[in-house]
């Protein structure tokens, strides 16, 4: 069976993600890498990396040391596959196993109608598939895939 | 027979005291109100409340309640669209110090175009606006879940049929 990582931040990122791990259980191996949150402590098969907000002092320091604490995880792992639905936190997951030829898929959140958020822009320059959630989007993303609707 | 209304603004490290403080105001002896209080700053008085809650506790809480008071995330929304609850939902705002941006408009106007559920980010005539909540005709809202995941498996499953070619 092949080992797929979900990822995602907290909140209505992972809500998502929440949706697509039950489903994928049945037919994969899933392990979560996601921030710490009251909510997520003591989910199954999850990695916890630090909780972290652009618009916070410490966010350079927090994105480095969750840097190191993902390349650990993608080793341990290994995963054939990563999903992200966003966002900021999932920058170094999907940088991570890109670099070590790992497929990325990026779902661009279900909350995002026109705009793109920070962090699909960047990861579109480089995933292999790129999901939107919105009809609209595909005018701002012309390579990405529309699934005929969102995760909901 | 109060209105049982459950209140909830999510998780992200923001405060929402704005409703709070709404919810605050309105009578007592008409609703019966609990919170979940996220990180606001604002406590009421008037009424229960808890920062966060299980998954568990928090769909037992939607399905007891006559009517969802929301911050306008997507999980809450659609979690209470699910339950067949009607749903008010007030779009966390940047101006405010709310959330990092104004994307909770975006979601709030998709969903309110539809007529899912009442929405609105100023928060004027809570009182009426709970009325016409519980007396509308909401549109049955239709999940896409099934159709993504099964075509999200098929993307998943065609990388290692390249590779086998």
């Amino acid at each position: 069976m092949k080992t797929i990582v979900l990822t995602a931040s907290s909140g209505g990122h992972f809500e998502q993600l929440s949706v697509l791990k039950k489903r994928l259980e049945k037919d994969y191996i899933v392990n979560v890498i996601t921030e710490k949150t009251q909510y997520t402590k003591n989910c199954e098969n999850t990695f916890l990396i630090k909780q972290i907000n652009r618009k916070k002092i410490n966010f350079l320091f927090t994105f480095i040391s969750n840097w190191f604490k993902v390349e650990k995880i993608i080793k341990k792992v290994n995963p054939d596959v990563v999903i992200s639905i966003g966002a900021l936190a999932t920058i170094p997951v999907c940088k991570i196993a890109h670099k070590k030829r790992k497929k990325v898929i990026f779902i661009e959140s279900f909350a995002k109608i026109n705009t793109p958020t920070m962090t699909g822009k960047y990861i579109y320059k480089f995933a292999d598939v790129f999901i939107v959630q919105r009809k609209e989007l595909l005018d701002v993303y012309p390579n990405a895939i529309y699934l005929n609707g969102g995760i909901y | 027979m109060k209105i049982k209304i459950f209140a909830t603004v999510g998780s992200q490290e923001f405060q929402f005291d704005r409703l709070i403080k709404a919810l605050d105001m309105l009578d007592k002896n008409k609703y019966e109100i609990f919170l979940q209080s996220g990180y606001s700053t604002f406590f009421p008085k008037n009424f229960p409340y808890s920062k966060f809650l299980s998954k568990e506790d928090f769909l037992k809480k939607i399905s007891e309640c006559d009517l969802i008071i929301t911050h306008a995330g997507t999980g809450a929304i659609i979690n209470s669209l699910t339950a067949n609850k009607p749903v008010i939902a007030v779009a966390r705002l940047k101006k405010y110090g709310e959330h990092v941006d104004d994307h909770q408009l975006e979601i709030l106007n998709t969903f309110v175009q539809k007529n899912y559920i009442c929405g609105f980010a100023e928060i004027l005539d809570l009182d009426n606006k709970i009325d016409f909540a519980l007396n509308n005709d909401f549109a049955t809202f239709e999940s896409n879940t099934n159709n993504f995941v099964t075509n999200l498996k098929i993307i998943i499953n065609n990388f290692w049929v390249k590779c086998n070619e």
